[in-house]
């Protein structure tokens, strides 16, 4: 088991130097970076390819979103359950995106980053079966990542929150932004989906699977670790 | 080759394995948290790992904190610095009868700047400080001006903001006459209030033509 721990770990820190170089921004840039925020707080009225730039690219680098959905589509081999997966997820972060910020509803952005952190040591423990070993059942994983998505999408908002966003085309720049972040997604999952299809014409896939899923529940514990000590210290 | 439905019973991993595999990722996190993660992201370095690593230098480099009472120097890395957000300017009259206190606070992001300067016809006892929108606890905040004994007619400066939030004055007159205050402000915020007691007004403010 250890070794296999130990397998997988160089596996997944390869991919991780990998990503970092084809993505320079992704180890920094979850938040809107600077120049981009100092662009929203500039910007008046309507500006859709901006904002939908915008959605997709904290998509393409917000590697929390990224490691839940690699959590989801983990199992599932038929594309039929990947689109309703993944559009249950969509419908979820959706609601409280538009919801979240055209309500004017402030969640606590570290409270919210801890429990999308906690979405993926979740995701990652459902998937080494462990909800049946020791629950005895399953806890349907449709409603789950439905909820999971209702959470991440509170944190999108609070990251458009972070801004000061004109009242001027509000909604507008809300939907493209909302627009953007499928975009992105889709590009995401393009590029998890071929990666897993490769892994898993090849044996070790199902051998290496419960060790990578341990993987994916180290990260999702150190993000739950990081947001918990942002909370406290308030940086 | 992959069996569709039993994909995941294949390995059919035991309670034990589960409960270590997640004991494993737990300590791993932990690990990776308090050598790395805390030092670079908030310059929380228990172990002293960071300080090795120079990954405290990260956390350095983005915050920039002015210790209380002391000016923090002008860095000479630029001659000019962009700006969020666009110009706006405000003045303020304001009277304090004995035992009165008043405070004007503006909302600036995280580096934005601002000069003022604020002159009275006596001494007043003056904070200047600010409080981050995200804080710890409900009372927090961070002060970069006291002078709450003697108290001086005025004060002038240039000010970065050090956190995303609202950064101002409270002054107090601990005198025994009417002291009136003339503030005038310039700078990158995108709002102001006065609250005095428990009563809080938004201040209009400026935007130069």
């Amino acid at each position: 088991m250890t070794a296999l721990y130990l397998r997988a770990a160089a596996v997944a820190g390869i991919l991780l130097i990998l990503t970092m170089l084809v993505f320079p921004g992704a180890a920094l840039a979850h938040n809107v970076s600077k120049r981009d925020a100092s662009f929203v707080e500039s910007n008046q009225g309507a500006a859709i390819p901006a904002f939908m730039y915008l959605g997709a690219k904290h998509m393409v680098t917000g590697y929390d979103h990224i490691a839940f959905l690699v959590g989801v589509i983990f199992f599932l081999y038929r594309l039929k359950d990947i689109v309703q997966y993944v559009s249950l997820f969509t419908l979820g972060h959706s609601i409280t995106l538009l919801g979240g910020v055209l309500g004017g509803v402030h969640a606590n952005p570290y409270v919210i980053d801890a429990i999308i952190g906690f979405s993926v040591v979740y995701k990652a423990f459902d998937n080494m079966d462990g909800f049946r070993r020791f629950l005895g059942f399953e806890p349907n994983t449709k409603v789950a990542v439905l909820i999971f998505g209702l959470f991440h999408g509170f944190g999108l908002a609070t990251k458009l929150q972070e801004l000061d966003l004109s009242k001027n085309g509000l909604v507008t720049n809300i939907v493209s932004f909302n627009a953007g972040v499928e975009i992105g997604q889709v590009l995401a999952l393009t590029a998890v989906l071929i990666a897993l299809s490769v892994w898993r014409t090849r044996p070790s896939f199902l051998r290496d699977a419960f060790a990578t899923n341990a993987i994916l529940m180290t990260v999702g514990f150190i993000l739950v670790g990081y947001q918990i000590t942002g909370y406290f210290v308030g940086a | 080759m992959v069996d569709q439905q039993g994909a995941k019973q294949f390995e059919a991993p035991s309670k034990q394995a589960i409960a270590k595999a997640t004991g494993i990722a737990l300590v791993a996190a932990l690990v990776i948290l308090f050598t790395a993660v805390l030092p670079a992201e908030y310059g929380i370095d228990p172990l002293k790992t960071g300080r090795a690593l120079h990954l405290t230098d990260l956390a350095k480099a983005t915050e920039s904190k002015p210790a209380v009472g002391v000016r923090p120097v002008a860095a000479p890395a630029g001659i000019y610095t962009a700006q969020p957000g666009s110009y706006k300017t405000d003045s303020e009259d304001l009277s304090l009868m004995p035992g009165e206190g008043v405070e004007i606070k503006y909302h600036m992001q995280k580096g934005a700047g601002m000069i003022y300067s604020w002159k009275a016809t006596g001494p007043v006892a003056f904070e200047f400080h600010g409080e981050p929108d995200n804080k710890p606890n409900k009372d927090y905040f961070e002060s970069y001006e006291l002078n709450n004994q003697a108290g001086s007619d005025h004060s002038f400066g240039s000010f970065t903001a050090p956190t995303t939030g609202i950064h101002g004055w409270f002054w107090e007159n601990k005198g025994k006459k009417q002291v009136d205050i003339h503030l005038v402000t310039a700078g990158f915020y995108n709002s102001a209030k006065m609250m005095a007691g428990d009563e809080k007004v938004d201040l209009e403010i400026q935007e130069p033509k």
